[in-house]
């Protein structure tokens, strides 16, 4: 008997909405736990609040005025590290990336970690020595940077650590005045339509410049896991980067004429490393970025009949989920400590499979060591995708802002989380359809943050004393 | 009062959804997305009554009345629109399924995508009116609420969700089935019933009311459930029960 289409549909979605929601529940514990309500919280003195810093006693308008600015230079900056990151793409200062990278992902976990640790040692009276907490601490830094970076290691953990990595992250930005966020939140959305779709936009020539010089972009990124296995071999394991072993790293694959984009079939190489023949692991490529989490998704060569949902049905020879076809590929950002600025992917349509998002220059590439089917190249002319891997990847910076919104929802009442929470994974969903549709380079953040601060202030304003005042009548509907 | 109180209100109210989701839909990501999607539907119709009512609360007493009338009716509306998105989907993955060649859409995927919906609906109204009520419930202490001193506030918000749950799931089976079929009774039968359960909980503003109100509530989703059940054994013929079951004969059956 057939399998139902049921089955297998979706599936890649749902396997980037779960570590998406993962990393929300988490930000939200955390805020609630360590943030009782009403209280005052502190503003930390950061680059995001050089300009202006919120009092409570300001008014509205210049609160407002205040957040605005300090949105615009923060956003700013962000521009200004990705074209330094571009800069140092371009003259390939590879090892420069790469030490920057795992020395930022270090910073986060030991620092961020360990403070977030400290709130809650205190909030729960833990008993704990300094001692055992400073190796316990180090040791989980260590093997968190080694795991994202540099290792091959199960991919539970990989995912794991990226989770808190985003959480930590997304954690210490709640931790900025109200306004602040909101404004930073949408200048970051409409930075990053900017950085995707206009011609001079950081990401895109980032992009362009991988796709030439086949080379694997730096980028901090989420992978889920394959839906289903895969039949192909991996590539032969190298110990370096040479170019005669390994195929090509970007592959064009053209997109069939009345259609689609084309993707380019990245594979991974890992300099340095042997890579894993293993279709599941990912390596970690020499050449680490700055702050870009770039993030793509990409199958595995799949049959020639492979074709995009939506105007070219594919008969995928494995079971894989047809949505296998239309992966997308979401970029996101990852700051590393106060002074570092985030970047905007942008989410790049690579085609006929992959679609990439490249949200920003992020320390770290991921790549998927891949088998590059030879006759899929051939039937491609034209067009540029991503790697080529059996699981979606998404960039942590969208995690970062996802929980940053739903953080600081969270510090209002539960119900504005909820709504949120909906929110920005319909705005992902739509995203994702967006991508199908309209195959180009799309940024990944502004429609979930859009949606997302507009149910948080009609929920607020509207929604919260309307099903409060119901539900204290007892009138249910 | 304290966390096993707020644990066991969450749990009255949402523990049937969660056996649901953990049984029909967990293992289908389609049916997981559908029920995030159906989810965010109803919310944008809360917030659409929301904005439609939120000058005249808090208010007088009587607001209620033509509050309840006009909600159910916005809700309804949402529903007939979500039956013809439905219809778009159905279309567009029966095309995919021939294209992987892959079965199309038989009756059980069809009540499960309905289950999936109406599940949304529900766990959106349980979320909202009641779990997101339930914040204080993890404190030392409880509150009652002037009409209604024999329960807390919270034990009542969690029956009544947990029967606006089954009712809103169960519905959307019998709305598919009946828009699908044209059969005018039962496409009559949902929106009556959203209306009478909605009317009853207004039996909770009388002083004492909630003791009625609430069994009220949970009869109404237990006639819904028997509608829905019955419906859904004479679809899939003589087959046991289960929906399980229902995989094995649903190739003889195919509707």
């Amino acid at each position: 008997m057939e399998k139902a289409i049921l089955e297998s549909v979706g599936g890649e979605i749902v396997s980037i909405v779960t570590p998406v929601s993962i990393c929300m529940l988490l930000v939200v514990l955390l805020v609630h736990t360590l943030t009782p309500h009403g209280s005052v919280v502190a503003p930390i003195a950061t680059v995001a609040m050089m300009v202006y810093s919120e009092k409570p006693n300001d008014s509205l308008f210049e609160k407002l005025r205040g957040g605005f600015l300090n949105g615009i230079i923060f956003v700013c900056i962000v521009m200004i590290v990705t074209f330094v990151l571009f800069g140092l793409f371009y003259f390939r200062f590879t090892k420069c990336l790469r030490v920057y990278m795992g020395f930022s992902a270090f910073m986060v976990l030991a620092w961020m970690g360990g403070t977030v640790m400290v709130e809650l040692i205190q909030f729960f009276s833990i008993p704990i020595d300094v001692i055992t907490f400073g190796i316990c601490l180090i040791n989980f830094a260590s093997v968190g940077v080694i795991a994202v970076f540099f290792c091959q290691m199960p991919i539970v953990l990989t995912q794991g650590y990226l989770v808190v990595i985003g959480m930590l992250v997304a954690f210490w930005f709640t931790k900025l005045p109200e306004w602040t966020t909101w404004t930073l939140l949408i200048s970051m959305a409409v930075y990053d339509i900017m950085a995707v779709l206009a011609p001079v936009g950081p990401l895109k020539m980032l992009l362009e410049l991988a796709m030439t010089r086949d080379e694997e972009i730096p980028a901090l990124i989420y992978e889920a896991r394959p839906v289903l296995p895969r039949q192909m071999p991996g590539p032969p394991p190298t110990s370096s980067s040479s170019t005669t072993v390994q195929p090509r790293r970007w592959s064009h694959l053209g997109a069939p004429p009345h259609s689609l984009l084309n993707i380019a079939i990245g594979r991974g190489n890992s300099a340095g490393l042997n890579v894993d023949s293993d279709n599941f692991q990912t390596s970690n490529l020499g050449t680490v970025g700055g702050h870009e989490l770039m993030n793509f998704v990409t199958e595995p060569p799949i049959a020639p009949e492979a074709g995009l949902l939506g105007s070219r049905l594919v008969s995928s020879t494995e079971d894989a989920g047809t949505l296998n076809s239309v992966s997308s590929v979401l970029a996101g950002h990852q700051p590393i400590d106060p002074n570092v600025d985030e970047d905007t992917v942008p989410l790049v349509n690579p085609g006929t499979r992959n679609m990439a998002a490249v949200d920003r220059m992020e320390l770290g590439t991921q790549m998927q060591p891949r088998d590059l089917d030879e006759d899929e190249l051939e039937r491609n002319d034209e067009g540029f995708g991503l790697g080529v891997s059996g699981a979606l990847k998404l960039g942590l910076g969208d995690f970062v802002f996802y929980s940053v919104l739903v953080g600081r929802a969270a510090m209002y009442d539960l119900m504005t989380v909820y709504a949120c929470y909906l929110a920005i994974v319909g705005g992902l969903g739509a995203t994702l359809i967006l991508l199908a549709v309209w195959r180009r380079a799309m940024p990944a953040l502004p429609i979930s943050i859009s949606l997302g601060v507009v149910f948080y202030f009609l929920t607020r304003l509207i929604m919260d004393p309307f099903v409060v005042d119901l539900a204290t009548h007892l009138v249910f509907f | 009062m304290t966390g096993a109180g707020g644990i066991g209100y969450a749990l009255i109210a949402l523990g049937p959804a969660f056996s649901l989701f953990v049984t029909v839909i967990a293992s289908k990501p389609f049916l997981i997305l559908t029920v995030l999607g159906s989810a965010m539907m109803w919310l944008v119709s809360l917030i659409a009554c929301g904005l439609l009512w939120r000058a005249f609360l808090p208010g007088a007493v009587w607001v209620f009345l033509p509050l309840l009338i006009t909600v159910v009716a916005i809700q309804e509306a949402v529903r007939i629109y979500y039956w013809h998105l439905y219809l778009k989907i159905e279309d567009f993955l029966n095309k995919l399924a021939t294209k992987v060649s892959k079965q199309q859409l038989v009756a059980t995927d069809k009540i499960q995508i309905a289950i999936a919906s109406g599940l949304g609906h529900g766990i959106a109204h349980s979320v909202f009116f009641c779990l997101s009520l339930l914040t204080p419930a993890f404190g030392p202490a409880t509150y009652y609420v002037d009409s209604c001193v024999h329960m807390p506030l919270f034990l009542v918000a969690a029956f009544t969700a947990l029967g606006f749950l089954l009712l809103h799931t169960f519905s959307m089976v019998i709305a598919f089935n009946a828009l699908a079929g044209d059969k005018r009774s039962h496409q009559l039968f949902v929106p009556v019933m959203h209306l009478c359960a909605a009317l009853l909980t207004l039996v909770n503003l009388l002083p004492g009311g909630c003791i009625a109100g609430v069994p009220l509530t949970l009869m109404c989703a237990v006639v819904t459930m028997a509608v829905a059940g019955k419906i859904v054994w004479d679809k899939t013929g003589s087959g046991s029960g289960d929906l399980n079951s229902l995989h094995r004969v649903h190739s003889a059956s195919r509707l």
